[in-house]
């Protein structure tokens, strides 16, 4: 609290002090309050060690957003903090970052910062450069991370952005922390409809993960293909939480995603669909999981990651200006034939305040495929106002 | 002879369409640079009334570098302040900072923009010279709300290709000094879908330029948004870096 009071008050004073060319600024204050119930959380160990078959969660949290342009740098701080009717205070910095241009082909930007990498909508597999965590959703997101980089604009149809992350050597100063640097490079092209990127990430002893990406716009629908691999890692896509170690060094793992989208407006509504599938050789299997569980005395344990070698995702959404929002979302996987599933109602008809309905709800063919508590279904009843 | 008259008639036609051709680009063209500048930042507000649905209102900046894209960002209302959208030829990407991902994605420019009776195109490219073959069509007197009767040159532009949001525009402009008045849009079937009417002539950013910009549906019976430019400045030192998805994520 102390945290996000400090930065937000001191911004505000530094931005107001400092004759800014332009000063934008933006936030939204969120009431959330979820009810989560597992279905078959019976014989699952985390359900019978905490006895958690359904629970009931309420927070508020407030999320800004401050930016200072001028023509040869721009400073930009993005936060959040949550309160929870418990008491529990949590502070995000999501991106807090300044960037220089010192000449009309060249930024830099150096600090907390999420680097645009990537096509797909869902799953992107040449992004090694940014850190992901698994939300409260079980859903990946990038975190951001701690470094700097260069952004080369020779001309309006092609740039190259280098990227330097040093999230993990700041944990890690005393000794070869130089060895925890992980490197990125993108390069992006345009050849009138098509995009091209080509993407090298390297970490020692960790990534090293080359990939390519294209993306084409066909009346209207907008292709994507994305292809990396990825060898010297002991991690697997997407990240998770733990790692094991990889059986042999240099062993390539292959990632693909290919995927469409579009956005229709007919009249004032707005249709919005995506479908992406994405392959991984990378990762253990549920039962080599399961077994990794049972060897440690731990039982048949699940843990949160989209482990599995085919994915399935597909989104559609519906929104009509001024009064209602609605989209839908499965993610499968299809190894295990475990499902996924979101759905969201947004009212849009008070100025500046979504009332929100979200059910998440999981499912499979198995006990645990998704998720801390397999077979659940979670409905979150929120509001959010935006200044 | 008569293969020779015939011979003379067919390349004096060819002649004759050629240069009506040309008059018609540098038409369309000097057109252009009246409602815009090749390089500029402007601030506008969008407003789209329906019979059936309550009014909506945006706020926008947009930066403009010719040949590298246009970068517009919402300013109001705060439910999609921040939002931006980059456009670079017929490539759109759209960046939502409160998404809490690094990420743009990818959409088709065809599309309408947020709701309104502009296309995702309307908005961000301004040149019609680049997209469309276009020929004088003749003169025609029209009566313009603001101005009353005035004498206009008339030019029609059919697509170059497959990928522009119409398939033929015809424009209306001012035979004095080629001030765009008035705009036909139809569709790939060859309707007509969308009528622009321009007006609010003032001086902005070095010259007379319209500042009103109304477009109406004849899809969406009585729908019409318009588009009010409060404020124009020609911005020649705008860098192309500001125009890739990097920037647009910044």
């Amino acid at each position: 609290m102390k945290q996000f009071v400090f930065i937000t008050i001191f911004t505000i004073t530094a931005l107001t002090a400092i004759p800014a060319q332009e000063w934008t600024q933006f936030g939204d204050i969120g009431l959330a309050a979820t009810m989560s119930h597992a279905e078959i959380a019976v014989g699952d160990p985390v359900s019978d060690w905490f006895g958690l078959t359904g629970w009931f969660t309420a927070s508020g949290n407030i999320e800004m957003d401050h930016r200072l342009d001028y023509d040869q740098a721009m400073f930009r701080l993005h936060h959040l903090l949550e309160v929870t009717a418990e008491g529990d205070i949590s502070y995000n910095l999501y991106e807090a970052y300044i960037s220089f241009f010192p000449v009309p082909w060249l930024a830099v930007d150096i600090g907390k910062k999420h680097v645009n990498w990537g096509m797909g909508s869902l799953f992107l597999p040449t992004d090694a450069i940014n850190p992901k965590t698994i939300d409260s959703t079980d859903r990946r997101q990038d975190i951001g991370f701690q470094g700097l980089t260069l952004t080369f604009t020779p001309n309006e149809n092609f740039s190259i952005i280098t990227a330097l992350n040093i999230e993990n050597s700041l944990d890690n100063l005393e000794s070869d922390y130089w060895r925890d640097f992980r490197y990125g490079l993108l390069m992006s092209a345009f050849f009138g409809n098509l995009q091209i990127k080509t993407s090298l990430v390297y970490e020692p002893d960790t990534v090293f993960r080359p990939g390519l990406a294209a993306s084409f716009d066909i009346e209207g629908f907008v292709f994507t293909a994305e292809g990396a691999v990825d060898f010297h890692n002991p991690t697997y896509y997407p990240e998770s939480a733990l790692v094991w170690d990889q059986p042999e060094l240099w062993t390539p793992f292959y990632y693909v995603d290919a995927g469409v989208r579009k956005l229709a407006a007919i009249d004032d509504i707005t249709l919005s669909f995506a479908v992406e599938y994405f392959f991984t050789s990378a990762g253990y299997t549920k039962s080599e999981e399961s077994w990794f569980f049972e060897a440690l005395g731990m039982g048949t344990m699940h843990i949160p990651q989209f482990l599995g070698q085919h994915y399935l995702y597909g989104d559609i959404g519906m929104e009509t200006t001024g009064l209602l929002a609605t989209h839908h979302s499965i993610l499968v996987n299809l190894q295990d034939s475990s499902i996924l599933f979101w759905h969201s109602v947004t009212l849009l008809v008070i100025e500046n305040l979504d009332l929100n309905i979200e059910v998440m709800w999981t499912t499979g063919s198995s006990t645990a495929e998704f998720g801390l508590l397999p077979q659940r279904i979670q409905i979150t009843a929120g509001a959010v106002f935006h200044f | 002879m008569n293969k020779k008259i015939a011979i003379v008639l067919i390349f004096s036609g060819i002649i004759l369409a050629a240069g009506n051709a040309q008059d018609a680009t540098a038409f369309l063209k000097q057109a252009e640079s009246i409602m815009y500048p090749d390089n500029f930042y402007l601030v506008n507000t969008l407003v789209t009334t329906s019979p059936v649905k309550s009014d909506t209102s945006m706020t926008f900046e947009i930066y403009h570098r010719k040949d590298a894209g246009t970068l517009m960002e919402i300013t109001e209302p705060a439910r999609s302040k921040g939002i931006r959208f980059l456009q670079k030829d017929n490539n759109l990407w759209m960046y939502n900072p409160k998404a809490r991902s690094g990420n743009a994605i990818r959409l088709s420019a065809r599309g309408a923009f947020q709701g309104s009776t502009f296309s995702n195109n309307d908005m961000s490219d301004p040149n019609y010279s680049d997209d469309y073959s276009v020929t004088i069509a003749g003169m025609e007197t029209i009566a313009h709300p603001e101005l009353g009767q005035i004498e206009c040159i008339v030019i029609e532009g059919t697509a170059k290709t497959k990928d522009t949001t119409y398939s033929k525009i015809k424009m209306w402009l001012r035979k004095s000094d080629h001030m765009p008045l008035q705009m036909h849009y139809f569709a790939q079937s060859g309707v007509l879908y969308k009528v622009m009417k321009l007006s609010g002539f003032k001086q902005m950013a070095g010259r007379l330029r319209p500042t009103v910009v109304a477009m109406e549906s004849l899809d969406m019976k009585g729908t019409v948004s318009t588009v009010t430019i409060q404020q124009m400045t020609v911005r020649n030192d705008l860098p192309a870096g500001k125009f890739t998805e990097s920037a647009l994520t910044r």
